[in-house]
């Protein structure tokens, strides 16, 4: 049976999908089933997308990524318990670590990498006798290892914090 | 005849690392029951953040400080500064390395429950032999190296995320405890 030559008597495939996904009102749900009782091409139709369906809601390899995720999210951003502002304010230092994580790993700023030459860090002593200026060169390296270890910091940071608040939640202690 | 000697020596050389390996990897789950006996406290403290938290949490919270610490060593050494280094091996690399340690202790012997048919009825040296042994095989899989470095990653990660938990997420004491 191909889905994509469908005549007006072929079964109505959008609406089986929504029956085996639970989205009927459930007045087309009872029709739909009434239909499905006397027509035995939908009825093969049917078995084919619940077939799909159930495969979907039992997929080990789907679910638990997705859930990992979810509650991941939900950990760091319990959008349902903050007040607004707190929640921007996470959303944000999320953002930031994974910005930071982003530039260590990559080793540039696309930024940085457009701005040519790197400024000099220019140290005057016009005290001494005779005067002297120190000139520091910021090397891309630097700036390299400045993102990296900030990054790493961050995470460090991160994951100690998570811990620490994560446990003493489960303890009923101060998260 | 020498071919054929040839052949038997080195399977006998394959045998005797096989063998060796797996002693190696019982002798680990011993180590942690060693660790344990000598350090109950810290066993509890392992025991009871295994408990506490989810795997999920265990790894999320053991895998960001261990890539944390790899940009700082790549940070370390990319700047050559000594002091540098030093201050990142003993703020940073010490503290994790002791998180893995004690995640180790509480992991390997839970481990080793959940393979044995008797479960956490079985003796701690049990316990620990069978969690070493497993880790130890799983490290197998540095054969495609791919899944070694992920396997690797995985079981690093859910030690430190115990060990962090244990020492981190103590409950602050009471005037009386103090």
């Amino acid at each position: 049976m191909d889905r994509t030559d469908r005549t007006p008597a072929d079964p109505p495939w959008e609406a089986l999908e929504a029956l085996a996904a639970g989205e009927l009102p459930p007045e087309d749900e009872k029709r739909l089933r009434e239909q499905l009782a006397v027509e035995p091409g939908w009825q093969q139709a049917w078995r084919e997308v619940s077939n799909v369906e159930s495969l979907l809601r039992a997929e080990p390899l789907l679910a638990l990524p997705l859930s990992f995720v979810r509650d991941a999210m939900a950990a760091v951003v319990p959008l349902e318990r903050e007040k607004p502002w707190r929640v921007f304010a996470r959303v944000a230092a999320a953002v930031l670590v994974f910005c930071a994580s982003w530039f260590a790993f990559s080793g540039q700023t696309p930024a940085l990498a457009d701005a040519g030459p790197r400024p000099e860090l220019v140290v005057e002593m016009p005290e001494l006798a005779p005067p002297v200026t120190v000139k520091f060169a910021r090397s891309e390296e630097t700036t390299t290892n400045i993102l990296r270890a900030g990054g790493g910091l961050l995470l460090v940071v991160a994951g100690v914090v998570l811990a620490r608040r994560w446990n003493r939640a489960a303890v009923g202690g101060t998260a | 005849m020498i071919t054929i000697a040839a052949q038997l020596q080195e399977l006998l050389v394959i045998l005797l690392v096989v063998v060796l390996s797996l002693i190696g990897a019982v002798g680990f789950g011993a180590v942690a029951l060693l660790l344990r006996a000598i350090l109950p406290g810290v066993a509890d403290l392992a025991d009871a953040s295994l408990a506490r938290l989810d795997t999920r949490r265990l790894l999320l919270s053991g895998i960001l400080p261990l890539v944390g610490a790899a940009l700082l060593g790549s940070a370390a050494e990319g700047a050559g500064n000594e002091v540098f280094a030093g201050a990142v091996a003993i703020l940073v690399f010490l503290p994790l390395a002791l998180a893995l340690v004690v995640g180790a202790m509480g992991a390997i012997p839970h481990l080793g429950g959940q393979v044995l048919r008797s479960g956490v009825e079985a003796s701690p040296l049990a316990r620990a032999s069978a969690g070493g042994l497993v880790t130890g095989l799983a490290m197998v899989s540095w054969l495609l190296p791919p899944l070694g470095v992920l396997v690797t990653v995985l079981l690093a990660g859910w030690w430190v995320g115990i060990g962090l938990g244990g020492v981190a997420g103590r409950s602050p004491k009471t005037p009386a405890e103090a």
